[in-house]
């Protein structure tokens, strides 16, 4: 547990000096929306509502490709990663301190891309604000868990940019499915379907725990 | 066929002595060949059968001619399932005990079972065509299927563009293993967000019509061992291809090697 | 009927060129590897 804390303190703080993956990862967001608005055919607006939470989750997916890319990338670069193997430490949390320093960095973007969103689409975000937040931590939840296990992979290889997603995307329709229903319904009704919960805590528990384990094949040298 | 007894005068550990331990042993090239050989005289007969059954296949009265897909898509999607669940099984077998002949294995039925799900999704969407006018459509089932291929690919990826060795085996078994609780987590995805599917429903016996049951079972029969067939040929290759790696490397450090006769297998 | 043709003549065609890759990737190495048993 303390080394899970350990590395989450770590991360955050060595991200908070030097701020460049979650300033990537929200300049990215904000391009994005701006390419929605020229993909759609009537323009981002409050018109085109219904396509906002297949939108905001894609945009999401991409900021988490980014970071997700970067995770292990300083780690690698300066030669930590056998250190972090040699660690007697259970991997296992190793694994749990680098997802959740992943979940907090993105949860950070997601929040500035949801209130962008907000406003281009003209969404009411503040009625449905509790749940919201927890069907996107739901979503975010698996996205990390397998992001981080498959980014500890992807790192080590080569075209690991182009990897990254390929490897990932696959297992993300799953997650998709209940995030984007579990929103869009929320922010239609106010109200969230029970399968879409069903389906993300299946998936995210599963996700998380197969992940915790495999993770030390991971992690090596 | 009779087995053919592979000679073992002296002992392949002499001839080989950094061939890395393995379940299938000195002779395992030598059993896995005369297995394949089996297999394929078996598969020609059986295509021989499996043809004939077709052929002579009543035609449905619903469908049409084009019902005859029936006995070649479906047995294509059971190889295709066969080579995703040896492929993460092979890798979990790898990653317990280490050994190189799982992670071929593993390699192998990766390739197969893409080669059937590649023709799964060919002749899926032909008969789509032909029976319900298009050629796609985002029912649960395809969607599903789908993503193995998805999976399938981007294992075959992982693998082509890791640095090879330990590591390269180790998370390719990983992703495997990862992939193979994709699936059944996807069709729980689908009980539970319940689409209307178009895919016709679960074949049990007694729903497919008079005379149809023999030609069904000969598709599954024959693409059955057509796949082990190939499957034994490539892990065979995967060998072989393991083997002259292991000499050649040898003989870069120590110069060439004198080798015995080389001894002939039937190949059918 | 032509799609019922197309279908099992893809699948056997392709089965068969893969056949044929695999068979004579293995004869070469057969050749010249002589120390595997066969």
């Amino acid at each position: 547990m303390k080394v899970l804390l350990a590395i989450l303190w770590k991360d955050l703080l060595t991200e908070w000096r030097r701020r460049d993956r979650v300033m990537a990862m929200l300049l990215f967001s904000l391009l994005v929306v701006v390419v929605f608005h020229f993909a759609l055919p009537g323009g981002a607006s409050a018109q085109t509502r219904e396509s906002a939470p297949g939108l905001l989750w894609v945009a999401y997916i991409f900021a988490a490709l980014l970071g997700l890319n970067r995770a292990f990338a300083l780690e690698l670069e300066n030669d930590a990663l056998s250190g972090l193997a040699l660690a007697p430490v259970d991997r296992g949390w190793v694994f749990l301190g680098k997802a959740a320093a992943n979940f907090v960095l993105l949860g950070t973007v997601q929040a500035v891309t949801a209130l962008i969103f907000a406003l281009v689409f003209d969404l009411d975000l503040l009625a449905v604000a509790a749940k919201l937040c927890g069907v996107i931590a739901l979503g975010t939840l698996g996205l990390c868990s397998v992001g981080t296990l498959f980014s500890a992979m992807a790192v080590r290889t080569r075209f690991r940019e182009v990897l990254l997603p390929i490897l990932l995307l696959p297992f993300l329709f799953p997650v998709l499915q209940g995030a984007v229903t579990g929103t869009a319904a929320l922010l239609a009704t106010g109200a969230l379907p029970f399968e879409a919960l069903q389906l993300l805590i299946v998936v995210d528990g599963v996700y998380l725990i197969v992940s915790f384990l495999l993770f030390e094949y991971v992690l090596d040298e | 066929m009779p087995s053919k007894p592979s000679p073992r005068s002296d002992s392949p550990a002499q001839r080989n002595p950094r061939r890395e331990g393995s379940p299938l042993g000195g002779g395992g090239e030598a059993r896995l060949a005369t297995l394949g050989n089996t297999a394929g005289w078996l598969l020609a007969a059986l295509v021989l059968v499996y043809a004939l059954s077709v052929w002579n296949a009543p035609i449905d009265s619903r469908q049409g001619v084009i019902q005859k897909i029936l006995y070649v898509h479906p047995p294509l999607a059971f190889g295709a399932y066969l080579g995703f669940i040896l492929t993460g099984l092979a890798g979990g077998l790898y990653l317990w005990t280490h050994r190189p002949v799982f992670d071929r294995l593993a390699l192998s039925a990766a390739e197969v079972g893409v080669v059937f799900c590649t023709l799964m999704m060919i002749t899926g969407p032909i008969w789509a065509k032909g029976t319900w006018g298009k050629w796609w459509s985002w029912d649960p089932r395809l969607t599903v299927t789908l993503l193995l291929w998805f999976v399938y690919l981007a294992y075959l990826l992982l693998r082509s563009f890791s640095e090879g060795g330990e590591r390269g085996a180790r998370f390719a078994a990983v992703y495997g293993l990862f992939g193979v609780l994709l699936i059944p987590l996807n069709y729980y995805v689908i009980e539970i967000f319940e689409g209307r599917s178009m895919h016709p429903e679960n074949l049990q016996s007694g729903s497919l019509g008079e005379g149809m049951g023999l030609p069904f079972l000969m598709g599954v029969v024959t693409n059955l061992m057509a796949f082990l067939f190939l499957l034994a040929r490539r892990w065979e290759v995967e060998h072989l291809r393991a083997n002259a790696a292991a000499v050649a490397s040898r003989e870069m450090v120590s110069g060439p090697i004198s080798n015995p006769e080389p001894q002939g297998g039937s190949d059918p | 009927m032509s799609y019922v043709a197309a279908c099992y003549g893809i699948t056997g065609v392709t089965l068969l060129v893969y056949l044929l890759q695999l068979q004579r990737e293995r004869r070469r190495l057969r050749r010249d590897l002589p120390s595997v048993g066969g």
